[in-house]
């Protein structure tokens, strides 16, 4: 199944662990999957209709989704999603 | 003896008599100012006084680098330029990265400070411990990258030079300088460039090979490589969409300017102007600094005019935030053509997005017409308007030339309700982040020593994101309000300081380059023994030196405010709160043990050292 790796900062949301194994065959049922293992996620990774929230860049196995079928993009059983803050400024 | 990490000098210019000479740096001041911004901001302090006019021969115009610079620490070889702004009349700094900075400290010098005003333009030439001044007659009036080509021919490709364009020499308050030529690295707040114009200094060459001595390589190589992977891993986003990878995320909280600061979300449009657009379509490679791993730079393909098909630098998130959705235009090929043009003539991004966007709700309020206009319908999401507009502003054309003056002047003298929707903090636009999605923004634009910047407490990307553990302030848990929010800038604005002293970029602290292995590496060149307290107080004293530069001028509370839009009026979308502001201020005056009107106190003073 796959592998889900959360940032430093879903921490407070996760404490008890920062990885993840999720089911799922696309990357929104993997994180669906994630909330499910871990509810309080669900406020940070999507917002109230459903969809993904913009604050995190996901990327599977090193690919950035939105470059990809974004979140109905397929998963491999030894796929790694890994999940990054978006950030800005310069 | 000098302390490791340091060239030990100083050099001086005078353009008008054309006194070149070089200064030991006191080891006991390195010490207490540690460099870049902070050492800029003593000598400003010491050397001017409250009747120094910005365009005045005794005003200088600072270069300086720090111990980290030239090191092998991460994202280091970045300098900072420190003047009283002739933009704002205050403070005014601007940080740039690429490879000037580097190259200024192999030359043998930690800073450059230039007085005076030459009677003829003139550029100056920096190799090993030596300058000379030399006549630029052939580039006066040519861009910034014409100048840098013509720079390189005459020198070698080698040499790094900080030039300004058109708008510089024009005296345009909102200019800037470019380094690293059509990848332009910018000094771009503050209007340096106008100084530079001013001064008739066309631009500063460096070259040289001198090694920065550092007083324990093996502590420093040991850190850089325990920081390795964090380094290479943390700030990936930046690396995949440059600085402008969350620009969706800024418009879903509100942050990202949208039409004048005055309207709530514009999903679709952030969408298309944003880094991963960017990085899936026109993206043609990425840049970066010097020692730098994160390559946030961005390559883009020239589009038609004189540098078609030339490899240039794409925009950086506040470009697109000030140029794209600030002015509703959501094509991404019209704001790389904003920022290219706005590196050409070398003027700042930030502050001419907002010039334009003010002059937009001016014209569609009827408080300027067309014909003010100088015939050009500047209306929003009007991208051709807004190319021209550049120019004009550079060239000080028609109405360009008041847009020009930034948009404190402009609002003056456009009258009515201007001041309304005029967006500033103390003369200097503000950049891309909204002090109405996160209220740590608020009160960090309202009290900058330059006015509203975002990276002087640089909360914005931790105020619901990343955590600084070694920061050592509480986490933040909610943008909106006002627990520890104070402490937060407070120490933030320490921490920053050091980070513009040091010299390094900020973005290494995605990278694990935050509080203790910054003090680390810091010892580890110097060979000093700077401790978590020490640190912190030398950022503290770095942010007061500041304001008593701006006390003395006159600044206090009643200027520590943020634009009324910001204050007053709900913005919708991802946000319709408003910042405390005032509450916020209270507490963050008694942590700096100022008094209520916002001026150090006598023994906050002594503490620092600096009565």
């Amino acid at each position: 199944m796959p592998k889900l790796i959360l940032p430093e900062l879903l921490k407070k949301y996760s404490p008890d662990t920062l990885e993840y194994t999720v089911s799922g065959d696309t990357v929104y049922e993997c994180l669906r999957d994630l909330v499910d293992q871990c509810p309080p996620l669900e406020e940070k990774l999507f917002k109230p209709e459903g969809k993904l929230s913009a604050a995190f860049i996901i990327y599977l196995d090193n690919r950035d989704i939105r470059m990809l079928d974004g979140s109905d993009t397929e998963t491999m059983p030894d796929s790694t999603i890994r999940l990054l803050a978006a950030l800005a400024g310069g | 003896m000098k302390a490791q990490g340091y060239m030990g000098k100083i050099l001086r210019v005078n353009l008008s008599t054309g006194v070149i000479e070089t200064q030991e740096l006191d080891d006991k001041l390195a010490e207490k100012f540690i460099g870049g911004s902070g050492l800029g901001a003593k000598i400003l302090y010491d050397e001017t006084t409250a009747d120094t006019d910005p365009f005045s021969e005794d005003n200088p115009i600072i270069f300086a680098t720090g111990p980290l610079t030239g090191t092998n620490v991460f994202n280091s070889d970045r300098f900072d330029v420190v003047s009283r702004s002739p933009l704002t009349g205050i403070f005014g700094e601007s940080s740039a990265g690429g490879f000037w900075g580097g190259m200024l400290k192999r030359c043998g010098f930690d800073a450059l400070v230039v007085k005076g005003r030459s009677e003829n333009p003139v550029y100056l030439n920096i190799t090993e411990d030596k300058a000379e001044i030399l006549p630029a007659e052939d580039i006066w009036g040519k861009d910034t990258f014409e100048s840098t080509d013509y720079l390189k021919e005459k020198h070698g490709e080698k040499v790094k030079a900080a030039v300004i364009g058109q708008a510089g020499e024009n005296l345009v308050r909102i200019a800037g300088m470019i380094t690293d030529g059509y990848h332009g690295r910018a000094v771009g707040r503050a209007g340096m460039g106008a100084l530079m114009g001013w001064k008739r200094l066309k631009g500063v060459v460096v070259f040289g090979e001198k090694k920065t001595e550092v007083a324990d390589p093996e502590a420093l190589s040991a850190l850089m490589k325990e920081l390795g992977t964090q380094m290479k891993e943390g700030p990936e986003p930046l690396r995949f969409g440059g600085t402008s990878v969350g620009v969706e995320y800024c418009d879903e909280i509100g942050n990202i300017p949208i039409k004048n600061w005055n309207q709530g979300g514009w999903a679709e449009g952030a969408a298309k102007i944003s880094g991963t657009t960017m990085a899936n379509t026109v993206l043609k490679g990425r840049y970066h600094c010097g020692r730098c791993v994160i390559n946030c730079g961005r390559i883009v393909e020239g589009l038609p005019g004189p540098n078609e098909g030339k490899e240039i630098a794409g925009p950086e998130y506040e470009t697109v935030g000030l140029m794209g959705t600030n002015l509703m235009i959501d094509d991404l090929n019209a704001v790389i053509k904003s920022n290219e043009l706005c590196n050409r003539y070398g003027l700042d991004t930030i502050s001419t997005g907002s010039v334009i966007g003010f002059a937009m709700e001016a014209y569609e309020k009827g408080l300027v017409s067309k014909n003010q206009l100088d015939g050009i319908d500047l209306t929003w999401g009007n991208s051709r308007a807004v190319h021209e507009y550049i120019r004009k502003i550079a060239e000080k054309d028609g109405f360009g030339a008041v847009l020009g003056k930034g948009v404190k002047r402009a609002a003056d003298y456009v009258g009515g309700t201007a001041h309304e929707f005029a967006l500033e903090v103390k003369g200097l636009e503000p950049p891309a982040h909204d002090p109405r999605a996160k209220f740590t923004v608020a009160l960090g634009y309202a009290t900058s020593n330059r006015g509203a910047c975002h990276v002087s407490a640089f909360t914005h990307d931790f105020e619901e994101g990343a955590y600084l553990e070694d920061l050592g302030t509480p986490r933040l848990e909610d943008r909106f309000g006002v627990e520890h929010k104070a402490e937060n800038v407070y120490y933030m604005q320490h921490l920053m300081g050091m980070f513009d002293s040091l010299v390094a970029c900020k973005f290494g602290m995605f990278g694990g380059l935050t509080v203790n292995p910054l003090i680390r590496a810091l010892n580890a060149v110097t060979g000093w023994d700077f401790d978590r307290e020490k640190f912190f107080r030398a950022g503290e004293r770095i942010f007061n030196i500041k304001r008593l530069y701006n006390v003395r001028l006159g600044i206090s509370r009643k200027d520590d405010v943020i634009p009324v839009r910001m204050l007053t009026q709900r913005r919708g979308g991802g946000t319709n709160e408003l910042p405390p502001l005032n509450v916020l201020l209270d507490e963050y005056y008694k942590l700096r043990g100022w008094n209520e009107f916002g001026i150090p106190t006598e023994e906050k003073l002594e503490e620092l050292s600096l009565a």
